[in-house]
Parts: C-alpha cells; sequence; structure tokens
C-alpha cells in the first residue's frame, strides 16, 4: 500500500508540473496586453512598457517560465494586477471561502443524492423511484446558478428568510480567522451567534451548489444499486432472510458506492473552479470568482496561481479518493500490492 | 401597590432610556456596489470605483466645482507665475492624518514623487513636474511647460502621510524606498480624507468609517460607516434594495432593473451628467471606413432619437442627453452653436452614392464589448438604422481584452467601435486630448485618424491660461473633428443610480450640484441616512 501511494505521489507532481507549464503557456494566449488593461487607455506607452518589463513579458516565454518556477518555488506567485495585491494573499483569503463552500454542498450531495439513490434502487420501477428520478432530473437539469436566483427569489426576496449576500451579517463581528472556513473559525472562537449567522449565509449557496452533484449521485448509486442487486450474493441474504433495509445499506451499497464516489470527488474538485456563478449571485468573496475576474482582467499571476490550486486540489481528492476505493474494494488492494 | 406602580413606572422608563440609548448607539450605514473592485492604492486609480474610494479616504490641493473649475481643498489659495510654470500652494493648516499627524508640504510632495516613481495611475498627468517645499504650509511645484489643466489635474494627486508610508515599505524596486509602500497601501490608507478604511477585501467590499479629524463638514446625519460592495450581480442587487439593505445602487445595473427599482414604492432614481459621452470610432484606414462620405453616411444614417430613447431608465428619466460637438455640457468648450446630430436618409443615401464602396460595399464591422450588454442593444439598433439605407453591418461580440489587442494596430481595429467615456478631471482637455494623435494603438483613440492640425490645436490650448482663448481653440479642433467624422458622438451619458429616499445625496440628487469628475459627486460625507 505505501509503494502504491508513493508511486501515486510521485504522479502527481509530474501532473503538477505539466498544469503548470500548460496553463503559463495558455495564460499568455489569451488575447490582450495585461500591462494595458492594468493601467487603463489614458496610460502612455512608457508607462506600459515599463509595467511590462516589471512583469518580465519583454522576455522570453522560456525565460519567464524560469523566472515563474523560481518564484514558485519560494512561494511566491506574484502580484495580481487585478486586485493590486499579492496572488499569495488572495488566495489565502479566497481560497477558504470557496472550500468551505464546496464542502458543504458536498456533504449535501452526500446527503440528499446517496438516500436518494438507495430509495430509487431499493423501490426500482415503483413510485418511491418514479419520484427520486424526477427529484434528481430537476437537480441536474438546471445549472447552479438558476437555482441560485430562484432560490433567491423565493427564499429571499418573497419569503424573506435568508440573506441574501456575503459569508456573515454586518452586524456581526468576525471571528479570529484559524481556519478561514467562517463556520469552523466561529466554533473555534465559541462565537455561537457568529456560527448560527455563517450558516444561515451557507445555506442556499451550498444548496444551489449541491443540486446537480446529488440529483448525479442518485442516479448513480441508483444505477450501480440495480447491478448489484442482481449479484447471487444478495440473492443468498435474501435467502437467509435479511431484512430489506439492511441488504439495501450493508451489503449492495458498499461496492455500488465506488463509482459514486469517484465522480462525486472529482466533482467536489470540479467546483473549486465552477463555482464563480454560484459566488457572483451570493457576492460569496471566493477563489472561483476571483480565478474568472483574472481570466477577464487577463491578470497573469492570478490565473496561473488560482489554476495551480484548482489542477492541485485535483490531484489531492484523486489520491484520496483512490486510497478510499482501495480501502472499500480489496480486490484493488490487491493488486496495487502486486 | 404604590411600590408596584414604581416598580413598573421605573422598568418603563429605563426600557425607554435603553431604547433611546440603543437608537443613539446605532450607525447610520450606507450601502453602495460597484463592479470592479476598486484600487486602494491612490496612486495608482483608473476606474470609477478606485475614484470613489479615493476622494473620499484621501484630499488632494484642489476638488472639482460645480462651476466646471476647481475648488480649494488642502490648498487655501495659490498663486501662479507670470511664465505660466510656477504654482505655488498655501496649504490649510490642522489637517490630520487617519494615522495621526499633521499634514505638510512635504506630504504633499512625497505623494507627487511617489505618483511619479510608480509611474501608474495618472501619473501621466504630472511628467516632468518638480516640486520644493519651502516651509510646512507651503509647496512649490513647477512644471516643465505651462499647463492650463494643471490645476484641474490636481485631482488625481491624493495626498499621504509620508512618515506612516515610509514606516511600512518593504523591499522592493524603488531603491533605498523599498516598494514605496504598495503592498501597504493595497490594504491599508494613509489619507486624511473624510473616511478611513477600515476593510478593504477586493472581491468583496471596503468598508469605510467616518474620521472624527476630519477638517471639513459632514452633513446632518451623514453615513458612520460606508460599506461598498464589489461584484454583485444585478438581480441580487434588486434583492437587496427590495429588503431596503442597500442604500444606493451602482449605475452599472441594467435599465430594466432600474426601471423596476424606480417603480417601487420608496426608491427613486438621481444622476451625474455633464463629465461624459458615448463615442462611435470608424476605423478611417480600413475599408468601408476609410472613406469620408461612408463615415457620413453612416452618421447621417442613425437615428439619434431613437438611441437616446433607448438610453431612458423610466419614461420620464433620461440616461442620455443630446449634445451639439465633442464636448459635453459640464466642460469648457462645450459649444451649443455646433452642429446637433440629425438623421436625414435622403441625405446619407447620397453621401453613400459619391463614396468609392457605392456599388461594390464591403460589410462594415460593428462590435460591443461583451461585459458592457448594453452596447449590443445600440449596436443592433445601428444595425437597424443602416440597413435602411443600405449599408451592410455584421455586429461582433468581443470582450474588453481581446479589443485591447486589437486596437494596438490599424489592420486589426474593427471599422466601428462603441466607448462611454467620462472626464476623470474637471476640463476640456480630459477629454479632448483623447483625440491627439499620440494615443493611436489604444482604446482612445480607435479611429486612427491622422491630423496634424488638430493635435497642434489641442497643444495650443493647454499652453494657453486665457479660458477665452482656449474655448476658441477647442471651437477650431471640434470643427475640424466633426467634419472629418471620424467618430460619431451619439449622446451625452447621464449615469444613473437608484437610491433609498431615506438617503440624500446633494451632487447626484441636483444635477447643478455635481462636478464633472469621475467619481467626484461621491462624496459621501455630503450624504444623509435619514433611516
Amino acid at each position: 500500500m505505501i509503494k502504491y501511494l508513493l508511486r501515486r505521489l510521485a504522479a502527481s507532481i509530474v501532473v503538477l508540473i505539466g498544469v503548470s507549464v500548460l496553463i503559463f503557456l495558455i495564460a499568455r494566449v489569451i488575447p490582450g496586453d495585461p500591462a494595458r488593461i492594468a493601467l487603463g487607455p489614458m496610460a502612455s506607452e512608457e508607462q506600459v512598457a515599463q509595467l511590462r518589463a516589471a512583469l518580465f513579458l519583454d522576455r522570453p516565454l522560456i525565460a519567464q517560465y524560469v523566472e515563474f518556477a523560481r518564484n514558485l518555488l519560494r512561494g511566491d506567485l506574484g502580484v495580481s494586477l487585478y486586485t493590486n495585491r499579492t496572488v499569495t494573499t488572495d488566495l489565502r483569503q479566497f481560497l477558504p471561502a470557496t472550500a468551505e463552500l464546496v464542502a458543504a454542498a458536498s456533504l449535501l450531495m452526500v446527503v440528499i443524492g446517496i438516500p436518494l439513490g438507495v430509495l430509487a434502487g431499493h423501490f426500482r420501477d415503483r413510485w418511491p423511484d418514479h419520484a427520486a428520478r424526477l427529484a434528481a432530473l430537476l437537480g441536474i437539469v438546471a445549472p447552479s446558478f438558476v437555482w441560485a436566483i430562484i432560490l433567491v427569489l423565493v427564499f429571499s426576496y418573497w419569503l424573506d428568510l435568508t440573506p441574501v449576500i456575503g459569508r456573515l451579517s454586518d452586524s456581526i463581528v468576525r471571528p479570529p480567522v484559524t481556519t478561514g472556513f467562517v463556520t469552523v473559525d466561529s466554533l473555534i472562537a465559541g462565537d455561537w451567534a457568529a456560527f448560527k449567522d455563517a450558516s444561515w449565509h451557507l445555506v442556499l449557496p451550498a444548496v444551489a451548489l449541491s443540486l446537480s452533484g446529488a440529483g448525479q449521485a442518485a442516479r448513480l448509486t441508483r444505477a450501480n444499486l440495480g447491478e448489484t442487486y442482481g449479484r447471487d450474493y444478495i440473492d443468498l441474504a435474501r435467502a437467509y432472510g435479511f431484512a430489506g433495509r439492511t441488504i439495501a445499506w450493508k451489503y449492495a451499497l458498499r461496492p455500488a458506492m465506488i463509482p459514486t464516489l469517484t465522480i462525486l470527488g472529482l466533482d467536489f474538485a470540479a467546483k473549486l473552479g465552477n463555482a464563480f456563478l454560484v459566488e457572483a449571485v451570493f457576492a460569496w468573496p471566493g477563489m472561483a470568482r476571483y480565478g474568472v475576474n483574472a481570466i477577464l482582467n487577463k491578470d497573469l499571476n492570478a490565473i496561473v496561481g488560482t489554476v495551480l490550486v484548482i489542477g492541485f486540489g485535483f490531484v489531492v481528492i484523486n489520491l484520496v479518493i483512490d486510497l478510499f476505493v482501495a480501502y472499500l474494494d480489496p480486490r484493488i488492494r490487491y493488486r496495487a500490492a502486486v | 401597590m404604590i411600590n408596584r406602580r414604581m416598580l413598573l413606572a421605573w422598568t418603563l422608563a429605563l426600557t425607554l432610556c435603553g431604547v433611546a440609548a440603543t437608537a443613539n448607539a446605532q450607525q447610520r450605514v450606507l450601502r453602495h456596489d460597484e463592479s470592479a473592485p476598486g484600487r486602494l492604492d491612490p496612486s495608482k486609480v483608473v476606474d470609477y470605483a478606485s475614484s470613489v474610494l479615493a476622494m473620499n479616504v484621501y484630499d488632494t490641493l484642489v476638488n472639482g466645482d460645480p462651476s466646471g473649475g476647481v475648488a480649494p481643498s488642502l490648498a487655501e489659495s495659490w498663486t501662479l507665475s507670470a511664465d505660466g510654470k510656477v504654482y505655488t500652494f498655501k496649504l490649510k493648516p490642522g489637517v490630520k492624518f487617519h494615522g495621526g499627524g499633521e499634514m505638510t508640504s512635504e506630504d504633499v510632495l512625497f505623494a507627487l514623487e511617489r505618483t511619479l516613481a510608480l509611474n501608474a495611475g495618472y501619473a501621466r498627468l504630472f511628467k516632468g513636474v518638480t516640486g520644493t517645499a519651502p516651509d510646512a504650509r507651503t509647496v512649490v511645484l513647477t512644471l516643465p511647460a505651462p499647463n492650463a489643466a494643471f490645476l484641474a489635474t490636481l485631482v488625481r494627486l491624493p495626498v499621504m502621510q509620508k512618515s506612516l508610508v515610509l514606516k511600512n515599505v518593504k523591499p522592493g524596486n524603488y531603491g533605498d524606498k523599498g516598494d514605496y509602500g504598495e503592498a501597504f497601501l493595497a490594504e491599508r490608507d494613509a489619507g486624511s480624507g473624510a473616511y478611513r478604511v477600515v476593510e478593504h477585501n477586493p472581491q468583496e467590499q471596503s468598508v469605510l468609517a467616518k474620521f472624527d479629524g476630519y477638517f471639513g463638514q459632514f452633513a446632518t446625519n451623514a453615513p458612520d460607516v460606508v460599506r461598498i460592495r464589489y461584484g454583485v450581480e444585478p438581480a441580487t442587487v434588486r434583492t437587496l434594495m427590495a429588503r431596503r439593505e442597500f442604500e444606493v445602487t451602482s449605475q452599472w445595473i441594467p435599465s430594466e432593473i432600474k426601471r423596476a427599482l424606480a417603480e417601487t414604492e420608496g426608491m427613486s432614481v438621481i444622476s451625474e451628467r455633464g463629465a461624459g459621452y458615448f463615442i462611435m470610432p470608424m476605423n478611417t484606414t480600413r475599408p468601408p471606413t476609410d472613406d469620408p462620405h461612408f463615415r457620413r453616411a453612416v452618421a447621417l444614417g442613425l437615428d439619434y432619437t431613437a438611441l437616446i430613447e433607448l438610453m431612458k431608465v423610466t419614461p420620464n428619466f433620461a440616461g442620455a442627453v443630446p449634445i451639439t460637438g465633442m464636448l459635453p455640457s459640464g466642460l469648457l468648450g462645450h459649444d451649443k452653436t455646433l452642429p446637433a446630430n440629425r438623421r436625414d436618409v435622403a441625405a446619407a443615401k447620397a453621401e453613400l452614392a459619391k463614396s468609392k464602396y457605392a456599388s461594390n460595399q464591403p460589410i462594415m464591422e460593428l462590435i460591443w464589448v461583451g461585459e458592457v450588454p448594453l452596447e449590443e442593444k445600440i449596436g443592433l439598433l445601428v444595425l437597424q438604422n443602416l440597413a435602411e439605407i443600405g449599408i451592410k453591418v455584421n455586429l461582433t461580440k468581443v470582450p474588453w481584452t481581446l479589443l485591447t489587442q486589437q486596437v494596438t494596430k490599424a489592420e486589426t481595429t474593427p471599422n466601428m467601435t462603441q466607448r462611454f467615456v467620462s472626464a476623470p478631471y474637471p476640463d476640456p482637455d480630459a477629454l479632448i486630448s483623447q483625440n491627439h494623435s499620440r494615443y493611436k494603438s489604444t482604446t482612445l483613440k480607435m479611429d486612427w485618424y491622422s491630423d496634424g492640425e488638430s493635435d497642434k490645436l489641442i497643444e495650443a490650448a493647454l499652453a494657453v491660461t486665457d479660458q477665452g482663448k482656449r474655448r476658441e481653440l477647442y471651437g477650431q479642433v471640434q470643427r475640424r473633428l466633426l467634419d472629418a467624422t471620424s467618430s460619431i458622438y451619439p449622446f451625452e451619458t447621464v449615469a444613473t443610480f437608484v437610491k433609498q429616499n431615506y438617503t440624500v445625496a446633494p451632487m447626484l440628487d441636483d444635477t447643478s450640484k455635481g462636478v464633472a469628475v469621475q467619481g467626484g459627486n461621491w462624496m459621501f460625507r455630503t450624504f444623509s441616512v435619514n433611516k
């Protein structure tokens, strides 16, 4: 297992180097001069040239990459021309906001999606199955930002129940930053009012972001459960007289979960970048929105920094999923060992 | 029984006192949104949001004046030498910085030196300017050449506390000045303005708090706290306004939402005008817009009344007004006697017949910037107007970044583009100089039109201090450029916002009190929140 882990780690480093080269080149192919965009149309040619030199944009691509890699090794991603701060400062501030949102959405995906899938799989072709499939379909057909707007309209505009923007109400003092997750930080600080408020702010964006993934999880779980239910050992369990619930949750779900977990894990990493529309609707100060704004403003350092973080997220999640799947399925552990 | 009554009375009295105390302690908050994040560093201001921040957090030697010129601010008086090159400013005494300490002439010079060293923002306006400080309250600024717009450009030189900035420098590219406080001023302030920065998160919001040591006056019920939210979706702004969780919207939300909000009880539309226009430059080097007859045909073919109608926020509230010439009504040189825009289909067809493309006409490419949806509507109207006179138009959406690249070469600049422009400082030079040939290859000069005589006139108008003479020279520039029809100026823009009626914004409520400076009407100390 350790050999397997080391092999995967080595592969991950290669992937990250590849991502850094690729995004470094792609960012430079996006049309527009970052210096001119940052300085505005009234800046003189001399001002633009000076900024281009400061950003090393007047050097050959290879020299630019060497400079970038050298700084990266020192943990320096450069300055964002969009926010005017170092990219590391920005990411430190914005990543936890997105991570908190995506974590809450992923939790909801599991909590809503998997039971819905189990329900549908267990009562296949009966009314609970039809109802669950319809609910799953509804989650998938509308993009998350449409759900975001619908939820705001219903719960904030008409019913006036939930907050509309941000992570905390203006009247609440933000707890000291420990993890960057406001809910967790407020718990650490023992500030229940802040915890309640932060959780309340998290509800709508997390629900909006989770619905498509929950639908996907439900459909996958249902399909895989259907396949598992056809296996001999399930018939054996039935013959032994195990209760239907026990068969579903204890014997059928575990093997059926492997593809679902893989997809959910990748969805988690993908949401780090894809959450931007939900972040835009709820004015959520997250990294996904930062990344999109960086692209629109051709903020080279911020683009590269954001993509590297998302790439790193994918690599880590992939690794975790592989280990978890290996834990769930002994055959994979065995194959990895030999 | 008496004891019980007394107890009840005391309880009631204490409760009322508590309520009163809470009400007193309650802060007046002004909440507003802007599309792009404001840059906090005063030497790097280039856009509207950053201008609003700078004008509230920092002070300048002079401010914009509703009369069209400038009014004293940090400088209580000034004199100009006979050769027009040396300005001597007497500073107001007792101006305090947010970080403690009093403002002196050293701080003014430091602001100038830092702006020139960083060479960002509006640094080009001060190129070649040098300064000395004979005493703590006197600043002498020497210009390389006489510059009639210089006083006006000073609204773009925010003064910062030298000692605080230097105390917070980090290693950087500016020799013994390190990073010149770039990292510090990206998140903190060193100003003396009416508001100090409490929080600045470029992705979320800037929070400003009233500065009690401010030398100027605050309006009655001026906001104690100002929250400027960045990048809030228009639909979300609408919800926040409906819930009374926002006091004033930005100008960037779509007209439909402004209209819906304006029709809501307790809200109304406010505006600023006189400092901006809408321009449609035509590339004079590419077919078919390289032909002056073709360009005149386009100009005569546009329905300006319909364009202005399209800009309306409500049936009674204009988002644009007719313009004559190239200068908006709030600036010197605005000339009502210049020919007004008019649609004349017959004349347009006659001009088209005279053009070299009368028989074999290439398709004209008109672009709209993806980040400004309103430009698509304008583009569609133009497309329809020009189809009526037989001009074929290809309307294309391009992102701003792509346009900035396209305009660097004449051969890749589209035939016709669109742009909303506003004056960064209260002087006609701020707008008319954008027609100077030196701005070719930028989004300011997308017509690629060269006219040496116009360049000379623009430079001459800057070198004379007599305002009558300047007006005359700007009149000549406008006539020459309008005759060439290298760009069309369809209307003067009226920036519109929606506010809660319990909010008073004097410079926006009454446009005659406004100043012709980008962001200059958002002095929060003049606002009142009567909630």
